[in-house]
């Protein structure tokens, strides 16, 4: 145990040096997996943040794979389906370790802050079993900390969501801060919201300069978005198609011969990162 | 492990090649089509839309412009790596008024299977996927949307025809959606997330973005429908059960986490999709108010009449709007149009779902598609409403329409056009109200303020105040929507509660589960003092259940007790289903002050909750002198208890009364004594256990040794070994033989060997085989002692049937039987150009009379486990109408190898307890604390949750090798019959002709009691008589030989008796049709009625049961009864399907 503790140590040290500064600063060939919930799950559909990132870190590249799940928290609440909880949560640390990850960017919080001051602990605890159930990938940690509530017509208690909410956040601050992992907070951003929880094109365009410490000249390259778009969803068909019941599920001995299917979208999604690449080099590079 | 190999190895390579040589494509001709259908008299059916218009349409909405938009999916079921999702959603529109389609637009593209659509918000709502999305902002040149948002997140799609489907606006301005049983969908809200697990029914109010479960459970919902006074219901297309009551909250059948379900209103009407209600002026007044859904399996756009009953209805089917035989004819969606026509979406596929039949399974079609259009001969279109660009004044005159289409249409415009435009005429418009209709409008603007989130407090009452019960009960779900926005919600439910409608009753009772305080359960309890039907006994349940967090502290606490009424106390308690509730029950059964039912309930309910120390004080202090079967009842429950749950440690001392009750003079006392003995351990009853146990056909002999082996250790072993060693009659033996193998299955293994090899081969021997498959040990040891013995090949073969209906049959213990029996292995296996050879006799050669003759042997056991339109066991699917749904190799291969593909629902578990007991079925309920398994005998078993070690996916209960006695002719002849259900004669027509029945089976006591009492004595309920189940064929007849003949006595003519109970919800006239009346005597409850072609009954409410002597040689026909109704009479009769074999 001490010894994977020292070697993350020493993998954060001498690998990057910048981290505190500028979690999202990539290098070549970095493999990042994003977690999260909706926030996460819908940016693969918009593109911007991660039109932001591939910009922002032009020429170098790396892959990204988003692995948000709706209505998800530190627990794998949402990736049971047939099973108990605790496989859901199994199936969220399995999933992130086969993706052999060098970074792991982690936004949870918003979900579990319903519970209030009750779920904190639990959130805290929860929060650091997920770090140390990944810490074998040795990939570099970043804690995103999610947006505030914005009013909205039915919703009468944003005040006291947003001061449960600021507590969820402080707890992800004060681990990455113990761990020294890196830490983006989302608290300050201005409203943007388009149903006082969730982001659309344009949300998700105003919010991604405050993924960067820096000030970053904002990006529109609708060729590359429609690109990540579209490889985003080739790798959403590969690790959550439908129909798993039939294809891997407790049916399978009917259609799961349907599953060989799934695998082939790997080349496919391959291929739509070589296009990816090419983009990139015509950005303005840094 | 190697044998799942082999299995999935042997079940790929013939399916898919058959399947694509098989392929069955009929001429799509829309034409070709149509002229297949067969529709009521006086009704015509137009074709108002087809490909290449649109294609696979799977959900369609009207507009308030009269638009039909359509979602429709040619990439269903699973996009292929590379393949685009292409997937749209169209409108269609008739823009000369021809009654066709002359216009489609393209208003979104690239979805991903999208199975729902409802227009609303300036746009339209779409299912896609994960989402539920929002379209709008159509291009003026080419109509297609330009803004797209994403409305919610997080829907699961474990299965492509489960995900987020029926889009339907409530009468309220509430969205309801569905998703089915495999699905998982996590959504976040502003008001936190929220999850369900299976299937149910959503409500979402975009304007609030309030998401709430309305309902859970049926299997594939595909049909949600309100009528005109919000009343819902809702239709599975998988299920059984026809309409269902879509009660606020219920759990219907397969609802995850159920603490009960409510079944639905067509017990053995499976498989409907789409739900509309009929209305307005252009359909005949007998069509007014109807239940429109679809039988896509059968080719049927079917008809339901509901009538009021009690709280709920009694629904029957009535001939259909469309039928067809038409292989591709697959209705799936159904509305009234703006004309006032039925229009029917038509999902146009030879194949149905992807569950049974290859993804790319080639005879799929992907490119047709159709709406029909139905209209009422001779009589005048509705005039389309012009609603669009109308002022809200005409909007407001729209809800006076009596088409359902222009009052939903003009509410959902009034909404969108929003509170400052509406508020100020609405009022205005309602003041004015007056007349007959005053109250139904009164409601419609009552539903307006709700749409637009504006709290009408003197509407409202005027709502619930009025004179029409449905208006009344309408205004119940308001004031649950309002809640704590009203001064005084509590006041408003208090008089309905009180109702003297049960419908009104029943959605305050609903209503008041949405209060979180102790004054709702005290309002609600109220509704006791009336009549309870089965639902609102159930809604009052469902309220008293989710507001036992707030009362049952209260409670236990001593601070409230339902005022002091005790009736209330205890259903609530049994309601709240917590264990926290023995304690006050205990005190309430101690009181003998009280009604001795409700005491009696209250022992049960403790006997069925409390720990080991309440469980003896059950027993200690019952009431065990009250007469009939009071006391057998309690004792019941706590033998149950004492079997299924952990109750913590007993003390034998504290039940030392059962040394005096296993010598009681009532024989279920002093039987249920006995095996509470052996429960609670009771040393000192062991002596006169073993004494009964060994009493030579004794009825206690059974209860005797069951106690012996609950009470177990060596002394058991030891007694009942020494049993076998001694020279016991053999009866006796099979006793001790099943009890060792319990007890200690290595030494029972040698044992039950050598016993079986001398025993003479009777039904009973299956015992010893259940025994020994119950343990988990149980084949590998009885395979083992079968080593080198010889058994008789009968007694073999009740092995073999025993093995093989377990849910993973041991190879092993099959291969010792059919060795020891020199059984040989006559097995089908069909394979490559035999198989194709077959498939291809079955039409040339089968003979589907025959067929039927062959599924309704008894010993081939179909009728045991499938029902065909209701009349059969439940224990496999339904089969009416597989033959229009199922290709010809997948019905074969559904014999030959029963597990390669299994219907969803009826896949089996294996439940191995904390014991090594071991158990297989289908899963009916799981509560947190206990499974329920339906087992192959239809047999429903619960087990403790907290027992259970271990559970495994099992196989089908169908056993392999059912048709392995059948010649090649008959096997031919069967499934030819099977590929003809649905179709022609053999389509099951709705109606009441009688299919479930009870024949008298000749025994020696009969002969004696007919010979005592004379024939009569067949109608009567006398007890010494044996009835076993029977069913009619497909066409309703119930042939000679199908049930029992005989001469009760020597100058007797030969005959048959049959009888079928009946169930009268409301009491009056209705009448039986014999269409052959010769040969036949007809007694109603034991009075004799004159057969006649028509036999009047009147009936009183309750059941009643009529029974039939047929005189076979007199009659030229099988026995055909149907029951009908009286034209004006309001008498509720329902043919109830008997289930078991005791007498009603």
């Amino acid at each position: 145990m001490l010894r994977v503790a020292l070697a993350f140590g020493l993998a954060l040290l001498f690998a990057f040096p910048a981290v505190a500064d500028e979690p999202f600063r990539f290098d070549d060939g970095d493999r990042v997996v994003l977690l999260g919930g909706t926030l996460i799950e819908r940016e693969q559909k918009y593109g911007r943040w991660e039109e932001a990132l591939v910009a922002y870190n032009a020429p170098r590249n790396f892959t990204v794979r988003n692995l948000g799940w709706s209505g998800d928290t530190v627990f794998g609440e949402s990736r049971a389906s047939f099973d108990a909880p605790a496989k859901g949560y199994e199936r969220l640390v399995t999933l992130t370790k086969s993706l052999n990850p060098t970074v792991i960017v982690i936004c949870y919080g918003v979900n579990e802050s319903f519970d209030g001051d009750a779920g904190l602990e639990r959130f805290r605890k929860g929060l650091a079993k997920l770090l140390d159930d990944v810490a074998p990938t040795k990939a570099r940690v970043v804690l995103l900390s999610p947006p505030p509530f914005e009013p909205t017509p039915g919703a009468t208690n944003v005040a006291a969501r947003n001061a449960d909410l600021a507590k969820y956040t402080a707890v992800m601050q004060e681990t990455a801060t113990s761990r020294k992992l890196g830490f983006r907070s989302l608290a300050a951003a201005p409203p943007a919201t388009e149903n006082g929880l969730h982001l659309n094109d344009t949300g998700y365009r105003v919010l991604a300069p405050l993924l960067f410490s820096t000030t970053v000249a904002p990006v529109d390259a609708p060729a590359l978005r429609a690109k990540i778009v579209e490889k985003n969803q080739l790798f959403f068909h590969r690790w959550r198609p439908q129909n798993e019941t039939y294809l891997f599920g407790f049916r399978k001995h009917e259609q799961g011969k349907n599953g060989a299917e799934i695998p082939q979208f790997d080349p496919l999604v391959v291929k739509a990162e070589a296009e990816i690449a090419v983009m990139v080099k015509a950005l303005p590079q840094k | 492990m190697t044998r799942w190999l082999l299995l999935l190895a042997l079940l790929t390579t013939p399916a898919v090649a058959v399947a694509q040589r098989d392929a069955k494509i009929p001429d799509p001709d829309p034409e070709v089509e149509r002229k297949t259908f067969i529709v009521p008299e006086g009704f015509e059916v137009n074709l108002f839309a087809a490909d290449p218009m649109l294609a696979k349409p799977i959900q369609m909405n009207f507009d308030p412009a009269g638009r039909l938009w359509v979602a429709a999916s040619e990439v269903y079921p699973q996009i292929k790596p590379g393949q685009p999702s292409i997937d749209r959603v169209l409108v269609l529109e008739d823009t000369d008024g021809d009654g066709k389609a002359d216009k489609t637009t393209v208003f979104a593209d690239g979805l991903l299977i999208p199975t729902g659509v409802v227009p609303g918000d300036g746009g339209v709502y779409v299912a896609d996927s994960t989402d539920l999305v929002h379209f709008s902002d159509p291009d003026p040149a080419t109509g297609k949307a330009r803004k797209k948002r994403i409305v919610l997140s997080g829907f699961g799609t474990e299965d492509t025809h489960h995900i987020l489907h029926t889009l339907r606006w409530g009468p309220e301005g509430a969205l309801y959606m569905s998703q089915s049983i495999y699905i998982h969908s996590h959504i976040e809200t502003p008001h936190g997330v929220k999850r369900l697990n299976a299937g149910g029914v959503w409500q979402y109010r975009p304007a609030t973005q309030q998401l709430e479960v309305f309902a859970k459970g049926l299997v594939n919902s595909w049909g949600t429908a309100f009528d005109q006074y919000g009343r819902s219901f809702w239709t599975d297309g998988a299920g059984g059960d026809g309409i269902n009551i879509l009660m606020p909250g219920v759990y219907a059948a397969t609802a995850a986490n159920a603490p009960r379900i409510l079944g639905g209103l067509n017990p053995g009407s499976p498989k409907h999709c789409g739900l509309t209600v009929l209305s307005g002026r252009h359909l005949p007044d007998e069509y007014q108010g109807n239940l429109i859904t679809n039988d896509f399996r059968g080719h049927r756009v079917c008809r339901f009449v509901l009538k009021d009953d009690g709280s709920g209805y009694v629904s029957q089917e009535k001939q259909e709007i469309i039928k067809s035989n038409h292989p591709a004819f697959r209705p799936i969606d159904v509305a009234v149009g703006p004309d006032g026509a039925i229009y029917v979406a038509d999902w146009y596929n030879p194949i149905i779902q992807h569950g049974e039949v290859d993804f790319r399974d080639e005879r799929r079609d992907k490119t047709h598609g159709r709406i029909w259009r139905i209209t009422a001969k001779n009589r005048p279109l509705a005039e389309k409403p012009k609603l669009v660009d109308a002022p809200v004044g005409e909007l407001l005159n729209a809800l006076k329409a009596p088409e359902q289409y222009t009052r939903q249409m003009a509410k959902q415009l009034l909404k969108e056009r929003g509170v400052k435009a509406v508020l100020p005429e609405l009022g205005a418009w309602t003041a004015a109200l007056s007349g007959p209709t005053a109250d139904a409008l009164r409601l419609e603007a009552l539903w307006v303020f709700q749409s637009l989130d504006t709290v009408a407090p003197a509407l409202l009452d005027q709502v619930l105040t009025s004179a029409d019960p449905k208006v009344r009960q309408a205004g119940c779900r308001v004031v649950a929507a309002w809640g704590d926005k009203l001064a005084n919600p509590l006041a408003l439910l208090a008089p309905r509660v009180n109702d003297d409608h049960p419908q009104v009753r029943l959605e305050a009772v609903r209503a008041l589960a949405a209060f979180p305080q102790v004054g709702a359960a005290t309002l609600a309890a109220q509704a006791l003092d009336k009549p309870l039907d089965k639902w609102l006994d159930y809604a009052l349940f469902l309220t008293l259940r989710e507001l036992a967090p707030v009362w049952l502290p209260q409670v236990q606490a001593g601070a409230f007790d339902f005022g002091g009424n005790v009736s209330h106390l205890v259903f609530a308690l049994q309601a709240s289903g917590s264990g926290d509730v023995v304690k006050p029950l205990l005190a309430l059964a101690r009181n003998a002050k009280l009604p001795p039912a409700q005491r009696q309930s209250a022992w049960k309910t403790v006997a069925k909750l409390g720990n080991a120390a309440e469980l003896a004080a059950v027993f200690n202090e019952g009431n065990q002198a009250e007469p009939a079967g009071y006391w057998p009842e309690v004792m019941t429950s706590l033998e149950d208890s004492l079997r299924t749950r952990k109750v913590g440690a007993v003390n034998a001392k504290a039940w030392a009364g059962l040394t005096a009750a296993v010598a009681d003079a009532r024989p279920a006392v002093r039987q249920s004594a006995l095996r509470l003995a052996g429960l609670t351990k009771s040393e000192e009853v062991r002596a006169a256990l073993e004494t009964a146990s060994v009493s030579v056909n004794s009825p206690d002999a059974a209860a005797a040794a069951e106690g012996l082996v609950s009470m177990g250790g060596p002394k058991s072993v030891a007694f009942f070994r020494k049993l076998l060693a001694d020279e016991t009659p053999a009866a006796d033996r099979k006793l001790a033989v099943v009890a060792l193998a319990t007890l200690d299955t290595a030494a029972a293994a040698p044992l039950a060997a050598t016993y079986l090899a001398t025993a003479p081969t009777a039904p009973g021997l299956a015992d010893i085989f259940g025994a020994f498959l119950s343990r988990k040990s149980g084949a590998a040891e009885l395979t083992k002692a079968l080593a080198g013995k010889k058994l008789p090949a009968d007694t073999a073969k009740l092995g073999v049937q025993a093995a093989k209906a377990t849910a993973q049959p041991d190879a092993k213990l099959i291969d010792a039987l059919t060795l020891a029996g020199s059984l040989g292995a006559a097995k089908w296996d069909l394979k490559g150009d035999e198989l194709n050879k077959f498939l291809g006799d079955v039409a040339k050669l089968g003979d589907p009379a025959r067929g039927e003759a062959i599924y309704r042997r008894d010993s081939m056991n179909c009728l045991k486990c499938h029902a065909i339109a209701g009349a059969g066991g439940q224990v496999g699917p339904d089969m009416s109408s597989i033959g229009a749904s199922a290709p010809v190799d997948y019905l074969l291969e559904s014999m030959l190898l029963p597990n390669a593909k299994i219907k969803e629902g009826y896949n089996s578990f294996i439940v191995t307890t904390a014991d090594d007991r071991v158990f297989n079925g289908i899963k009916v309920r799981e509560t947190k604390t206990e499974l329920v398994l339906r087992d192959n005998e239809n047999r429903e078993t619960t087990i403790a949750v907290a027992d259970i070690a271990e559970r495994r996916n099992g196989l089908s209960l169908m056993p392999a090798g059912l048709v392995d006695g059948l010649t090649r002719q008959e096997l031919l002849d069967l499934t030819r019959f099977l590929t003809e259900l649905g179709k022609g004669q053999y389509a099951a027509t709705p109606g009441k002709v009688v299919r479930g029945w009870q024949a008298l089976t000749p025994t020696p006591a009969m002969y004696e009691i007919l010979n005592r009492q004379r024939l009569a004595a067949v109608a009567t309920s006398e007890p010494g008589l044996l009835w076993n189940v029977a069913y009619s064929q497909v066409s309703g007849d119930l042939p000679a030989g199908g049930v029992p003949e005989f001469n009760w006595n020597r100058d007797a003519p030969k005959l048959s008796v049959v009888r079928f109970p009946l169930e009268v919800t409301a009491a009056g006239a209705a009448k039986l049709t014999l269409p052959e009346h010769a040969g036949l005597t007809v007694w109603l409850d034991g009075v004799p009625l004159e057969a006649a072609e028509s036999v009047p009954l009147t009936l009183t409410a309750g059941p009643h049961t009529v029974t039939v002597a047929v005189e076979w040689a007199k009659r030229s026909r099988p026995l055909r009864v149907e029951l009908d109704e009286v034209p004006g009479s309001p008498s509720l009769a329902q043919q109830r399907c008997p289930l078991g074999s005791p007498p009603p």
